[in-house]
């Protein structure tokens, strides 16, 4: 067979490595310097401008820049609506006009935050000094670094008052709009939210403050000057909840909280307790395994340290819901460890493991997760078999949350799921927290007590991750 | 039938640019630029845009700053309509494309087509000297081959114009509102479109535009070069150089769109606004010239005695632009008129006693009537009963005339098509068969004026043939003037039809009120 083989059996090609990347120059030197954008915003010139809408060109590769054409098709001309855009201006408007042609002409420059790229033939719209709005287009829009993180330059120039024609064919070209929100710049985040996000951003951010302003109110009681768990029998007192919280809250935006304090709970037990308020505030669930999960109440005698040590025995608070009081509890090192260490084997003074207790019978309602998300307000409960939104605190003997929570199994409660994935660091449901956010005005005292917390840090984290 | 042209929503976002980008990329290619070279074609704004400011931009990575070191190709695009063709370029004829065809309702759409040359002007900037040279050395070898001139496919979407929508809505809600089909719009227009038809919206799906897809081959571009063109040291300090250089191409580029319609749908009348009151501009309506002298002067010339005189004989309604794609020989129309059925009879067309404001000149109109059998038949009356369903003329026996003047269709009209009612009038009388030309000489009153309408010079020069007794007309003078006519000068020809001054003698006008308003 002399025919020829197209196919031959030849080894194949080693094939190259696709050059995916733009073919940038890429050497053996990594500049380790990066300037946040934070320490830019006071360093920018200008005198802060809020302009109603920034029409923003949307473009892709083999588009042209183009300003507002009134008669061209949405379709050839898209825009993304920036709402209260804020720029510096380094050049007011100056409004003159041509002798010859009795033509106004109003014209300046300013400068953009990070996080925006403006583009010549880019349409704004803003208040004029007598309260009509005014069209303007960008031109000459100028790079002010090479950083990465840059401002802009550009020129704008009135086009035209807001009339009928010129702004209702702005509105039609509108394909994605958003809102510049100028405090995600100080957390090094994109300015530019769309409406949802805007909505969880105003909302989140309202609730924590508002939330922990009431907190402090409820639950700080003014004769310990401590936290104090609620609806209990006895004066009861959380020293890992208390920690948590007070390192939750800013002093300097609520300084009611200077007026709290921790209460002294040590006991011959030499190492640390860790609860999940430790792995919370790290957002971090490898140590789970090295939680306390079931707690009970000890009495403040057990503390025995001596009065100059500011002891809780002595603080008048008659028991402490503790880690300690749990017979199997042993900390991260086998029992044995502590035992000839420390020979403290003997039984704690434990009370029980009886859980808190929970009042308020009739306001025990459990609100399940709406799935309709489009509905105003959740009704209770939407679907049978739909997950809760919380269990109540207590329910079984687990610490908080509920033994399914810290097994991570089926069972748990919507709270519970977002806090095992802000544990796990999966980005958070904000429907759900949006949720839990409107539902949380309805729990009771003691689920208040321990969620409210718990739901601050899940909203921070879902607020950070935008 | 109203033909509409109007020109695209759209021209260089839709067309122009595409076709340039098509352009750029395949001559980039062609070059053994690509890849490595970015591409700049600027638009309106005649700057680019920032890096990181386009989507792609957000996948790439690709908003670090770029400086003037790289390689590039800077294109400007102008476009020329070729002068030579516009004159030739057909709008309204048939030379175009039907995109969008019903047939039974006679609606068809298509587009115009204008020749565009357009130059590409070319700026490459090269990172250094030896890849400038390297280029141009390839440029050389490719003139060398022969390779200097590329056959491209080009690619777009051109949108339709929205008027054209909304009067196709129009005609559709006509069409399903009488005797209609139960079909909704869109699927209508899916049947009528051709399949090439697309919507486009905007990236969030709004603003949807009706659209055609279009693939033009072999459109012919070259280099408008010699040799390559010598590579420039850059002025801009460091190592680059530039080149610049031409690049055209030819292609036809849709200009605007043509809408051909009907005036009635299912035998309704569309509204005023669809449609033109095009009347035809008479000078001698108003005062033409600021003097009573020339006024009165100007009036008295085109004075006919009463008669009209028209070319294509009288249409109503007036703005009825329906004409007949083929006509009887030898004849010329003398009156159209456009037939709405009436459904309580659908056979009646009309009575030749009513002609809205016409009447027929009685001794005409005693003759027809009294021939009426022959009526409907060419080559054996001199007037002819015609009717067209749509564009097509009906067979002669579907139409039949009764002694009260009662014209009708042996078979009920149809409500979902056109109707028009024609007289034609013959014009070369030899055509004529003999028994029937025997039976016209046998009423000379009538014969006299069919002659004297084809020629109203007959009776002044004393051609008109003499009757014997009062009773007929002479057969040697009737045939002597049927020669003569033929001889004498006809005033208007076209391909089907040749007109005879004064055709509009059979008809007496009666010009009402109504009318002179309608002609302001």
């Amino acid at each position: 067979m002399a025919i020829a083989n197209p196919n031959p059996s030849n080894p194949a090609p080693v094939p190259k490595n696709p050059n995916i990347q733009s073919p940038e120059y890429r050497g053996v030197t990594n500049d380790l310097r990066y300037t946040p954008v934070r320490s830019l915003l006071t360093n920018i010139a200008g005198s802060p401008w809020e302009l109603a809408e920034y029409y923003s060109q949307y473009l892709n590769a083999d588009n042209a820049l183009a300003a507002q054409n009134v008669n061209r098709q949405a379709v050839y001309q898209q825009y993304m609506r920036i709402k209260r855009m804020e720029v510096m201006v380094t050049s007011g408007a100056a409004a003159t006009q041509d002798v010859t042609s009795k033509e106004m002409s109003v014209q300046g420059s300013a400068v953009t935050y990070p996080g925006i790229i403006p583009n010549d033939g880019d349409m704004f719209v803003s208040a004029a000094w007598d309260g009509r709005r005014l069209i303007y287009t960008v031109s000459n829009v100028e790079r002010l670094s090479i950083m990465k993180d840059t401002c802009y330059r550009f020129d704008f120039k009135v086009v035209s008052y807001d009339d009928e024609v010129r702004y209702a064919d702005l509105q039609s070209k509108v394909v994605k709009d958003t809102i510049f929100v100028k405090d995600m710049l100080y957390t090094n985040q994109q300015p530019l939210l769309v409406d949802a996000e805007y909505a969880f951003y105003k909302e989140g951010a309202q609730f924590v403050l508002d939330s922990q302003e009431r907190y402090l109110k409820d639950f700080v009681n003014l004769r310990f000057q401590t936290l104090l768990v609620p609806d209990q029998p006895l004066s009861t007192y959380d020293p890992y909840i208390a920690e948590a919280v007070l390192r939750l809250i800013d002093g300097t935006v609520l300084p009611q909280k200077n007026k709290t304090k921790l209460l002294n709970v040590d006991t011959g037990f030499p190492y640390e307790i860790q609860t999940m308020w430790d792995g919370l505030l790290d957002l971090n669930g490898n140590n789970r395994d090295g939680w306390a999960v079931c707690l009970g109440c000890l009495e403040s005698g057990y503390f025995n340290h001596g009065p100059r040590f500011g002891s809780i025995r002595w603080s008048g608070i008659e028991q402490v819901y503790h880690a300690l009081a749990n017979v199997d509890f042993a900390g991260t090192l086998p029992s044995e460890f502590y035992l000839t260490e420390f020979g403290i084997g003997q039984p704690v003074m434990a009370s029980s493991l009886a859980p808190l207790r929970q009042y308020g019978q009739g306001r025990t309602l459990i609100t399940t997760l709406n799935v309709d998300v489009t509905a105003e307000e959740p009704t209770t409960p939407v679907i049978p078999g739909s997950p809760p939104l919380i269990h109540h605190v207590s329910t079984d003997n687990y610490y908080v949350f509920t033994k399914w929570f810290y097994t991570q199994s089926e069972g748990q409660s919507v709270l519970e799921v977002e806090t095992n994935k802000a544990l796990a660091g999966i980005t958070l449901s904000r429907t759900h927290l949006m949720e839990l956010i409107k539902d949380s005005y309805k729990w009771t005292y003691l689920d208040r007590f321990y969620y409210l917390p718990v739901l601050w840090v899940l909203v921070r984290t879902s607020l950070a991750e935008m | 039938m109203p033909k509409v042209t109007r020109q695209l929503p759209e021209g260089y976002e839709a067309i122009s640019r595409p076709v340039a980008v098509d352009m750029i990329k395949a001559i980039v290619r062609h070059l053994g630029l690509e890849g490595r070279t970015q591409i700049q074609f600027n638009g309106d704004t005649v700057t680019a845009p920032q890096p990181g400011s386009r989507l792609e931009d957000q996948n790439n990575n690709a908003s670090a700053p770029r400086f003037d070191s790289h390689q590039k190709v800077e294109a400007m695009l102008s476009e020329d309509f070729m002068d030579r063709e516009v004159l030739a370029t057909a709008i309204t004829q048939k030379n175009n494309p039907v995109v969008f065809l019903d047939r039974p309702l006679a609606v068809s759409m298509k587009p115009v087509y204008h020749m565009v040359e357009g130059t590409l002007s070319f700026t490459a900037r090269f990172p250094d000297q030896v890849s400038a040279e390297q280029w141009k050395k390839r440029m050389l070898r490719h003139i060398s081959q022969g390779r200097n001139e590329m056959y491209h496919e080009v690619h777009y979407q051109y949108p339709i114009p929205k008027e054209f929508i909304a009067i196709l809505h129009e005609i559709h809600r006509l069409r399903e509102n009488n005797a209609g089909y139960g079909e909704d719009l869109g699927t209508w227009l899916r049947a009528c479109f051709n399949p090439r038809i697309t919507t486009l919206t905007t990236m969030a799906g709004t603003e949807p535009l009706l659209a055609f897809d279009e693939v033009q081959q072999a459109v012919i571009g070259w280099f408008d070069w010699e040799l390559p063109p010598k590579e420039d040291k850059s002025s801009e300090p460091g190592a680059t150089w530039t080149a610049q250089f031409d690049y055209k191409y030819q292609y036809e580029q849709i200009t605007g769109m043509v809408l051909d319609y009907p005036i009635i749908v299912h035998n309704q009348f569309l509204d005023e606004c669809w449609r033109g009151r095009n009347t035809p501009y008479e000078l001698d309506r108003r005062p033409a010239y600021m003097s009573m002298a020339k006024h009165f002067y100007q009036a008295m010339r085109g004075f006919k005695g009463g008669y009209v005189e028209t070319m294509e004989g009288i249409v109503y309604p007036d703005f009825d632009e329906w004409r007949p794609l083929r006509v009887p020989s030898n004849t010329l129309r003398v009156m159209s008129l456009m037939i709405q059925v009436d459904p309580t009879d659908p056979s009646l067309v009309l009575n030749l006693n009513d002609l809205k404001h016409w009447h027929i000149n009685p001794v005409v109109l005693d003759y027809m009537l009294a021939n009426r059998q022959w009526l409907t038949k060419h080559h054996f009356t001199p007037l002819l009963v015609a009717m067209y369903i749509d564009n097509e003329p009906m067979e002669e026996r579907l139409i039949t005339v009764d002694e009260n003047g009662d014209v009708r269709t042996t078979t009920p009209m149809n409500e979902r098509h056109q109707y028009h009612f024609v007289l034609h009038a013959l014009i070369d009388l030899t055509q004529l068969s003999s028994d029937r030309a025997d039976a016209l000489r046998r009423s000379p009153e009538a014969c006299l004026l069919f002659l004297q309408s084809l020629d109203p010079r007959l009776a002044p020069n004393g051609l008109l043939p003499a009757v014997i007794g009062g009773r007929m007309v002479s057969r040697p003078g009737w045939l002597k003037t049927l020669a003569h006519i033929r001889t004498s000068n006809p005033i208007y020809q076209n391909a089907p039809e040749m007109g005879r001054f004064t055709v509009g003698t059979y008809l007496l006008t009666t010009q009402n009120k109504e009318l002179a308003h309608g002609h302001r």
